[in-house]
This record gives structure tokens, sequence and C-alpha cells, in this order.
């Protein structure tokens, strides 16, 4: 159907640029509510109510060049859609975008430029990973998003902003059943987001994600959404190095920020494209575009700069790797083998098997965890047991698994439906056990096709229909014609099978399988050698079959440890029981490999080796005695934070049994517990999913403990009525804060989504609420909030609201909505948040300010604590030699040199001042001066050591605690880089800076020294005088927050000097970083980063226009300066303050003045 | 010949390049630099420099 070339072999020959926001751009338009036939917020209605508005966003980003525009489809599949009723419309909706969008792309293409039309497909509402909807619910419904969009005529279709790894699988599932119907088919692109946790919503990381996604037979794997560019470079820089060959990179327009009701996305269109330009040369990215918040403006900036570049080949070699949905396990390890866990296994395993007879589900999952504790890489899982419905108990096991284990999972089952049915509940990349030809083709094919559709790997026995093959070359035979029907007729790659020669017993006595083991080995390493690619397993427990526990542990290990010589890459193992080779005394090591190797010289092998485990203790592990010695208290708090519910109920019988109050139990054990559990969540310790799974363990502790406390319900410390705002449908963190806040004993009423404030007001009156929770993961839900907020005070309310989304920030909260509702509203970033608000809410406040000045710093500490390798003279935290004063300068009988007084005035963005306190940390971190942190602060020199010793200190000793640190950062506020700064008219009178008010007159004076000696400079002079134009001045004041200054303290009081210095000199370094940045983004503000250079020393060297100064430093050495620019800049809005010696507080902060000035450099007094 | 780097502010001095703003020649290992040469561009002293 192409008259053009199509999308994937344009992006070969360069790059393909897709387009901007549509949402955001939708929002610009502002469409009535008329528009949206009172659907608010259904912007896929508006292709059939507003056509003109679509028709123009494509037109504006084809206009400045964009190859690629994207349908108005993001919502437009059933689940959404039925949520605003009209899913019966899903079909027709993404049919007319599609022709839209196709006929609007048709006008502006051309022979030399051809454009295209790409399918959106947005993720949905509900996360079939976390149990929300079920892989075919969810297929089906954007089966008829996908018909309609391939009906319209789209050129590939991009399932985008994804957020879980199943529910991708569901949406290419109903792409391929769209195709098949049809008799078309597109390209597919699949893009996830990766949040600022480094992980996809439900947990994946990059690695994981491109584990999962390559084998499905995707034509594109990319990001988009969530951050700006620069948070999600290394993500990028992670897809180039270990993805597919075309890559997609599509990042918003920095980090939303609300101003006074209007959503700002402040990257600039230069900033953006110079990012995205990197993502090309450096990554190799082929497909770019942007997400929210990029406009035409970005866009155009981003189709000039990528024009005419050639990205760098790469290479695509998908390797072998299977996945959960939080990590990807290579099938081949180093060292080998890969251990898949046997004891999951109904029929392998009696603990197991009651376990699944009892339907102890708790119990089963218990067995899996250990499984993972003894070093199992995957878990063979097998439910199949006569008389039981082997597909409902694989459906019931996996759905928990999947959300609360982190192993790969192999599917064992020789039933289809029971393999497609856990398929269906996997993101992660399964391996399925097994296929072999013992009854034909007929299943083979089948289950093959099964790992095609699902993109499985998939384990091969070497078993046909003349029954297991027992010698090497009967192996080799069956194994030739599996690998052929998978390679060529169903289209699997050599490195998704994985082939077991089979294992049988030696020790049964039975002369034919005497050699067993030497069969297996030679078909293994024959058929390697053939087959380099193809992966080989080996259930090696067989072997042992028939032996006593004692015996079969070391002639297993044995046999193990030989396979894997002979090219085993992976073996099923109880991994507790596997015994490394040197822990096995020789002899015993000998008689195995005697009988393995069949080696009948000095009498019969098996009886020898037998003969060596007379008398031998074949008791339980020591294990199962050690975890019965753990006290009740604690086991319990351990399953809570663990989400281990084995044994719960007896558990807490057994306390209250014992005496124990079961509303104690509660207080002092179950809710310290969830508490450690929101910390663990908040340090990035824990997993989403986890945490659920420990709330669930809570959640049924305190159900089993209602019944000890008749009558009297638990004690409940408030109530809280949630709900997402009025024209928003998600609802996953509202849930979430139900979860943790219920689970923490706390009464919830959900009042679901899409609520108006009138209902949550009735609601909050009828329950007598202590606290109301909106919710609201769009931007526009931000204005929504106010509005309510306004209804609420006009109705005389003041009870707490607390507010979560991902649009809001802080500042809006505590600045903006303050000021309409007043200060019972807060700004709640997660569930753990909105818990921490509730507990206040529960008791007042009592905790004292902040521990104030930091005198004690600076002074000596004295020499009585030198346990770490810094000697005592060293004690003193550096001073900044920055601060170092000079003299005073010279005054106005000096006279001014020669500087061009005419050079034009930028135009600044805004006059006067603002506030950033959400400045991304790792936009700051990247602008880190190593050489001055390792070398100067931390003090770590080179000195007179070599080169390579020295690089090996910094690699081993020094990057990681700068990794541990900038994670804690990032993750707890440890620094939080801040900053207010401003844009003010100003004029040169003579050496003073005249800083005007509105009305143009001096509001500010700065005086500044002229150096001593000629040139008589002062900073005044870089700015245009007194009676002609007046010129600008940037002036800031940046901070990485008090906690950095109290940690430092706290580490001083508990002797660890070590961990002093390094955050100490951190949080110097990353407030001096900040400063870099701020002044990086005035001078883009100015239009003059144009001048910017680049490479190493260019920061260093001031290779950039014009020039910071801070007061104290040596063209300025007066602090008394700062005194105005602290009432001007009122950074105290940022928790600066200027202590009366005119220092800082917290110390890690900077202020200073911007010249834009070309002329303007550091300069002495001479 | 070795080239230092300030720990002050990570300027990095290269002999090859000397330092113009203080007359140094190229060519200048950092030893021969005079005892008052301080770095040009945040005036801290010689004993701030390490070899890079």
């Amino acid at each position: 159907m192409t008259r053009r070339m199509s999308l994937i072999d344009a992006a070969r020959e360069r790059v393909v640029v897709l387009d901007g926001a549509m949402g955001t751009s939708i929002q610009v338009a502002r469409p009535s509510p008329d528009d949206f036939e009172g659907k608010d917020g259904c912007n896929e209605l508006l292709v059939v109510t507003r056509p003109d508005i679509v028709r123009s966003i494509h037109a504006g980003f084809l206009r400045v060049g964009c190859d690629v525009v994207e349908t108005n489809t993001f919502g437009a599949n059933g689940v959404v859609l039925a949520e605003y009723g009209i899913a019966d419309r899903t079909e027709q909706l993404n049919h007319r975008a599609a022709a839209l969008a196709r006929a609007v792309a048709s006008d502006f293409s051309t022979p030399a430029q051809p454009r295209y039309v790409l399918g959106s497909v947005g993720p949905g509402t509900k996360l079939p990973s976390l149990g929300q909807i079920s892989f075919d619910a969810l297929s089906n419904a954007f089966l008829p998003q996908m018909r309609g969009l391939l009906a319209g005529g789209v050129d590939a279709i991009c399932i985008e902003t994804c957020q879980d790894l199943l529910q991708i699988k569901a949406a290419l599932d109903a792409a391929r059943t769209a195709f098949a119907e049809s008799g078309l088919s597109v390209p597919l692109f699949v893009s996830v987001t990766i949040e600022s946790t480094g992980t996809m919503l439900v947990g994946s990381d990059v690695q994981t994600a491109v584990a999962s996604l390559w084998p499905l037979g995707i034509d594109v794997l990319g990001l988009n959404c969530a951050t700006g560019p620069s948070a999600m470079k290394r993500h990028v820089g992670q897809l180039g190095r270990t993805g597919p060959e075309l890559l997609m990179a599509m990042p918003n327009a920095g980090l939303p920020e609300n101003v006074n009701g209007e959503v700002v996305y402040r990257l600039s269109p230069d900033e953006f494209a110079r990012w995205v330009e990197g993502f090309v040369r450096e990554d190799g990215v082929r497909f770019v575009g942007g997400c929210c918040g990029t406009t035409p403006a970005h866009l155009g900036e981003l189709v000039r700069r990528v024009a005419g570049i050639i990205p760098p080949r790469r290479s695509a070699k998908r390797p072998g790797e299977v996945s959960s949905l939080f990590q990807a396990v290579p099938l081949r390890q180093v060292p080998a083998p890969l251990l898949i866990g046997e004891r999951t296994n109904a029929n392998g395993s009696k603990e197991f098997r009651d376990r699944l007879l009892a339907d102890d589900l708790d119990g089963m999952i218990g067995v899996a965890r250990e499984q993972e504790q003894g070093g199992a890489h995957l878990l063979d899982v097998s439910v199949a047991y006569v008389g039981r419905d082997e597909a409902r108990d694989m459906d019931r096991f996996v759905s928990r698994l999947v959300q609360t284990n982190r192993l790969p999972i192999s599917v064992d089952s020789t039933d289809p439906a029971v393999i497609e049915k856990a398929l269906k509940l996997c993101g992660g990349r399964c391996l399925i056990n097994s296929i072999n030809l013992e009854d034909g083709v007929g299943r083979l094919d089948r289950i093959a096709a099964l790992a095609k559709r699902f993109g499985a790997a998939v384990v091969a026995l070497a078993i046909d229909e003349k029954g297991m093959a027992m010698t090497s070359d009967r192996k080799l035979e069956v194994a030739e014609r599996i690998f052929h029907r998978c390679v060529n007729v169903h289209g699997l790659a050599p490195q998704d099978l994985v082939f077991d020669m089979l294992t049988f017993t030696v020790a049964s006595g039975d002369p034919s399988t005497r050699k067993a083991a030497i069969e297996t080995l030679d078909a293994l390493e024959r058929f390697k050698r053939r087959h380099p690619e193809v992966h080989t397993l080996l259930g090696v427990s067989n072997v042992s079959f028939g032996l006593k526990p004692a015996a079969r542990r070391v002639l297993t290990s044995v046999f193990l440890h030989m396979a894997v010589d002979r090219g085993l890459d992976q073996a099923i193992v109880n991994a507790r029981s596997i015994l490394p080779l040197y822990r096995i005394e020789p002899i015993y090591r000998g008689a195995a490999l005697r009988l393995l190797n069949d080696e009948r010289d000095t009498g019969d092998p098996l009886a020898e080796f037998m003969s060596l485990f007379e008398g031998i203790d074949n008791s339980r592990k020591a294990d199962d005695r050690a975890s019965a010695a753990i006290p009740p208290d604690r086991r319990l708090f351990r399953m809570v934070v663990d989400g281990d519910q084995s044994g719960l109920p007896e558990l807490l019988d057994q306390l209250v049994a014992g005496g124990r109050d079961p509303l104690g139990i509660i207080n002092t054990l179950l809710i310290p517990a969830m508490k450690e559990v929101g910390d663990l969540f908040g340090s990035g310790q824990m997993q989403l999913p986890f945490v659920l799974q420990s709330a669930q363990v809570m959640k049924g502790a305190v159900g089993h403990l209602q019944k000890f406390m008749e009558g009297s319900s638990a004690h409940q410390r408030g109530t809280l009525v949630l709900a997402t705002v009025k024209g928003d449908v998600h609802d996953i963190g509202k849930n979430l804060v139900e979860i943790i806040v219920s689970n923490n004993g706390f009464g919830v009423v959900n009042l679901g989504t899409k609520v108006e404030v009138e209902e949550m007001i009735k609601a909050a009156q009828a329950h007598r609420a202590d606290a109301i929770g909106m919710s609201g993961l769009l931007v526009k839900s931000t204005v929504v909030m106010k509005e309510n907020l306004e209804e609420m005070k006009r109705r005389g309310l003041s009870l707490p609201v607390l507010l979560g989304g991902a649009a809001l920030t802080r500042n809006y909260v505590e600045e903006t909505l303050r000021s309409v509702y007043g200060p019972t509203v807060h700004y709640c970033q997660d569930a753990f948040d909105g818990l921490a608000e509730m507990v206040r809410i529960e008791k007042p406040p009592t905790g004292s300010p902040a521990p104030g000045s930091n005198s004690a710093l600076h002074a000596n500490p004295g020499p009585s604590h030198s346990a770490q390798p810094v000697d005592a003279g060293d004690l003193v935290p550096p001073r900044s030699p920055r601060l170092s004063i000079r003299a005073s300068g010279g005054g106005d009988e000096l006279p001014a040199p020669e500087v061009d007084r005419a050079v034009p005035v930028p135009v600044p963005p805004f006059l006067g001042t603002k506030l950033l306190d959400d400045i991304p940390h790792d936009e700051v971190f990247a602008l880190l001066n190593e050489t001055t942190l390792f070398r100067g602060q931390w003090r770590y020199r080179r000195g007179s050591l070599p080169r390579e010793q020295y690089d090996q200190l910094i690699d081993n000793e020094v990057r990681p605690v700068l990794a541990e640190l900038t994670r804690r950062a990032r993750e707890e506020g440890l620094l939080r880089p801040q900053a207010v700064y401003g844009y003010f008219r100003c004029v040169a009178r003579g050496r003073t800076l005249v800083l005007l008010d509105e009305g143009g007159g001096p509001s500010i004076l700065l005086p500044f020294p002229r150096r001593r000696t000629a040139p008589h400079l002062s900073i005044a002079d870089f700015f245009r005088p007194e009676g002609g134009q007046t010129d600008i001045v940037a002036l800031f004041a940046v901070t990485v927050g008090a906690r950095s200054a109290e940690e430092v303290q706290r580490l001083y009081k508990l002797n660890r000097y070590r961990d002093y210095l390094h955050l100490h000199g951190l949080a110097v370094e990353t407030a001096e970083a900040t400063a870099e940045w701020l002044h990086r983004r005035v001078r883009s503000e100015l239009g003059i980063a144009g001048d910017d250079r680049q490479g190493n020393q260019a920061m260093v060297r001031q290779g950039y226009r014009g020039s910071r100064y801070s007061f104290g430093y040596p063209a300025c050495p007066d602090l008394e300066l700062q005194r105005p620019l602290f009432a001007l800049l009122q950074p105290q809005r940022a928790g600066i303050h200027l202590s009366e010696t005119l220092q800082m507080v917290p110390e890690y902060s900077v202020t200073a003045l911007v010249a834009h000035h070309p002329g303007a450099r550091y300069f002495d007094l001479g | 010949m070795d080239r230092y780097v300030c720990v002050s502010c990570g300027y990095l001095y290269d002999p090859a390049e000397g330092d113009p703003s203080a007359s140094v020649p190229p060519g200048t290992s950092f030893d021969d630099l005079p005892d008052d040469w301080h770095c040009p561009m945040c005036y801290v002293g010689k004993a701030e420099f390490d070899p890079q």
C-alpha cells in the first residue's frame, strides 16, 4: 500500500522526526465543555466535535518540518472510553482520527519529504500486572482501536507511554489480531515511560524492558514522557548500549510547573533540541520527537538540528535472556550454570504439593521465596496434580508470584491452555518447559506458536514418537528435528531454544542406564558444537534418584560440574542443595566420578559410592531449626515487611494465646512494620508491588485479629475521604493511598474517579472525615483542585485537604493553593506522604524547629576521635577556598577603563523574582566538578601515587561513595537543589550598579570597588551607564537545602568523620553545581547560550559569554552586598537566611550576580 | 611534564600551554612556576594543585 518509502526504511537513511505534544497542545486551544459533549477530558472526541483543532495541531507540526504526526487517539481504547460511556465508538473514533491525520499529512507530503501518520495507542488506566484487568479483557479493549487505526490508514502503530510490560503485550496481541483479520500490517513501535525512580511504574527498568520486548518482533523500541531529556539521558544511553537496532526518544519539555493556574513546561526549544540531538549523535537514536509541553517551536528547532545527521550504525544482536517484571536474567550465566529452582513443582516437592493441596497460596509463595534466597536464577513452576484444575491453580499462583518475586518464571506444563494462561499473566519473558515430539508435531506446534506469540523461550526435550532418547546419537537426532521445526517453521531464533538431553539416574542398579550420564553429556557437547547459539539444560537431580539425600547431594553436584565443563548452560536443581566442588571430600568426589563415568575396573562403582554414605545423618536442613528460634514478635514484623503470609494465622493465634492484646499487636508490631515498608519505599529499596504485598499481609493480619476483638473494632485513627477529581480517570495513585493509609489503622472512603467536589463534601460530612484527599494525574487536574478548594472555602470549610498528582508541585500547593484555601492544604508526593499527613492530623505537631546556625562546623572539633583515614589535623572541614577575602579595592578616584557600553541588551523572560524548588537532581549532578569534589573537598589527592593506582582508588573507594550519596540525594532529599532568581532593570552610575524599580526609579544600589592597578575594572563597568537605554542584570541565590546541613551535623556528633567529610564536601559542590545550572539557564533565557563552549575546561575557564560574580569573591569581596540582594530576592522562600555575620544558612548556598556583557570576566582587585 | 589541576576550581595547568595571563611561556613545568604563582581562575596558590 505504500507509494512512499516505508517509515522503517526512511529511518535507515536518516533521522525521522515525530511531532510534539497533543494533550498540552489541545489545552492551549481551550476547547469548550460542549466540544467534549460533556465528557470532560476525553480529548479523543475532538476528532469528531472539533476536527479543526486537531487538524491545526497536526499542521502546526508538519509546517515546521516534522516527518510524522501521531493520531489524537492516546486514550481511545475500550477501557478508557468505557469510563466515558462510549466504548462502542472506539473503532469509529480511531478510524476518524487516523483518516484526519492522513489527510493533513498528505497535504504536506512531497516526493522529497513524504509525511507519515503514526497511530498513537496509550496504555489505558488499568494495569494487568497489578491484577486490575485481565490480559484478554485488555487485548479486547485495544482491538477495535487497532482496527480503526489500520482502516484509517496509519503508516505504523505506536504503543506508547507504557507503564506495564504486560499491558504492552496485550496491545501487541490486539495489533497482530487486527493484522491477521484485515490482511494489512504496519510496523510496530513500543515506547515505555521511565519514571524518575528509574523504572516503569510497575517496576521494570530499561534492561528488563529490552529483554521482555525485543523477542516480540517489534520494529522500534523507545522511551517517552515522564521527564525532560536530561533526566532521560541515562536511560537512552542504556537503550543505546543494549537495545535493538531502531530506537526512539520523545522527552517532555522538562518538568511541568504550575504558575498561577497556568501549566508551564520550562525547557526552551534550544535546550530541548540540543539534548535530543545528543541522543541521535551519541546513542544512535533514529526516531525523535517530543512529548508533553513540546510545541512546534521545539520541534522546529529539533528538525533544524538533526537535519543531515547520519546517526551511528548500531549492531543489534538479540541476546538470550528471560525476565520478570523486575530484572532481566541472561540464559547463559558467568559462571555457569543458570540455576532453575525446582521446588515450586507439585510433582517434585512434597512440601509444595502439600501446600497446593491445602490451597495454601502463602505457603506456596514461601517455597518460591526460599528458592530465590537459595540462589535460583529462575523458578520452574508446575502445579499439575491429578484431580485438580491445573489452569486455575496456575492462574492463582502465577498472579501472585509475578508481583511478589523477582525471578523470571519457567512455565512447566504439558497443556498448551495452561501455558497460555500463565503467559498472559507475565509481563516479563518466560521460559516454557517444555516441548517434545512424543506425540508428533501437533502439541509442539501449538506450544511453539505460543512461544512466538508471547515472545517466550522454550525448553525442548529429547523425546520423540519412539520414546525417550537414551543414546547420544538418538538424542541428537531428536534435537535436530525439533531445532529445524522451531526455527524454520515457527520462526523462533536459536537463542530462544534450550535443549534438554535428558538425565537418567545412574543409581537404580539397572544395567541399561549405567552409561546414562556419559550418553547425555556426549550429546550435549556435540549439539552445542553444531549450534553454538542454543542453550542447554539438564534436570540434574534425576541423576541421583534412588539414593539417600546426602548421597544425592554429592552425586548431583559432581554431575552438575561435569556437565558445565562439557557446555551445560542451565540446570534445574534444588538451588539450596548444590555443593561447590571444593566442599566435597576428594574420596566422595572420586567415587561419584567413577559412578558417572561407569568405571568398572575396580568393581561396581554404584555399590562403592553407596557404601561411603552408610550411617550418615539425613535429618532436616539446619535452616528449618534456625527459623523457629526467631521470637514471634520479630517474625511477625518481618513477615509484614517481607510480604510473607505463610503461617500468619498460626503465628497470630500463638501471640494471642500467649497473652498479647490484639490491639497491642496492631499498634506495636503491625503498624510500625508498615512504617518500615514506607521508609523502604521512600528510600527506593522496595518496589511498588512489594509494598502492596506487605499491605496485603497487614490487611490479612488485621482481619484475622478482628475475631479476637469482638465488638470493638480496631481503633480507627482517623478517616480519609479519597477521590480522583472531575475530568480525570486515573486512580492508581489514589488507590495506593487507600491501601497504605487503611493498612496503617485509618479508615478510608474511596469515592472513585471523576468526582465532583460536591460529592466529596457530602461524603466528608457523612463519614465525619478528618481529611479529604484529592488525586489527579492530568496537568489540568491541578486547576480543578484549585477550583475545588475555592468552592470549599466559599462554604466556610477548613478541614485538611491532601493533594497528590504527577503534575502537582510542592510550590504550587504551598504557595498558590494555600493562599486560596489556607494552611490546611498539603502536598503529598506519594502514598506515604499522605500517611504522614494523616498521622500529623491525628496528633498535633510537636517538633521543634531545625537546628540553627552551623557555627560548630567552623570550629576545630579537636583530635579526640580519629578512627577514620582522616588525620586529626584535617578534622576541620575545609573552608571553601573561594571565600578567601582579598583586600578591598579602590574607589571613585580611579578612572574607569574603556568598556564597550553599546552591547545590545537581551530581553529577559520576566522581571522580578521566581522560586525554583524542584530542580532536577540529575541535571545538577551532571555539572558536578569531580576534580574539586574528589581532590578538593574530599581530599583524595594523587600526590605521588602512580596514575593507575590513583585511578583505581577513585574507582573502588570514591565513586561508590558518590553514587550512594547522589542516590540518597535523589531519593531521600538529602540534597535538594533550590533557587530564587530574578531579572532586574539596571544602569551603571560610575562604579555603582543601580537596580531600578517598576517606575524606573532607583531601588537598590550595589557599589563595586575598582581594581587598584590598571585596568581599573569594576563590575558596574559591564552595564550600560545612566542616561541611556537601561540594562538587565540577573541575580540569584541557590541552596541544597537545610536537610543536608542537619545531616552533616548529625554525622559529626556521631563521630562519623569520613561520612561527615563526604557529605559536607558533596553539599558544597552541589551548591556550586546548582549555581552553574542556574547560570546556564539564565544564559539560555537571555539568548546568549549560543556562545557556550563545550569540553572539559569550558566551565572552569569561563567558556561562555558573560560572567557570574558572587559576593565575597575577588571581584567583590564585600559581603555587605548580601543585604540588598536578600532584600530584593527574598531567598528565604528557598529556605536561605542571612546570619548577622552575613553568612548564609544553610551554609551550602551560593548567591550571585550575572552580567551578560561579552567582556565580563573574573578579575581581582589588583 | 605532568599537568597539574587546581583542586579548588578545576583549572588545568598544562605546561605545553604555559600561563599567558601571568607571562609564563609554554614549556614551563609546574615545579618551575614561581612560588607566588596562583591559579588564573580562582587565585589559590600552588599548594592547591595536584598532578592530574
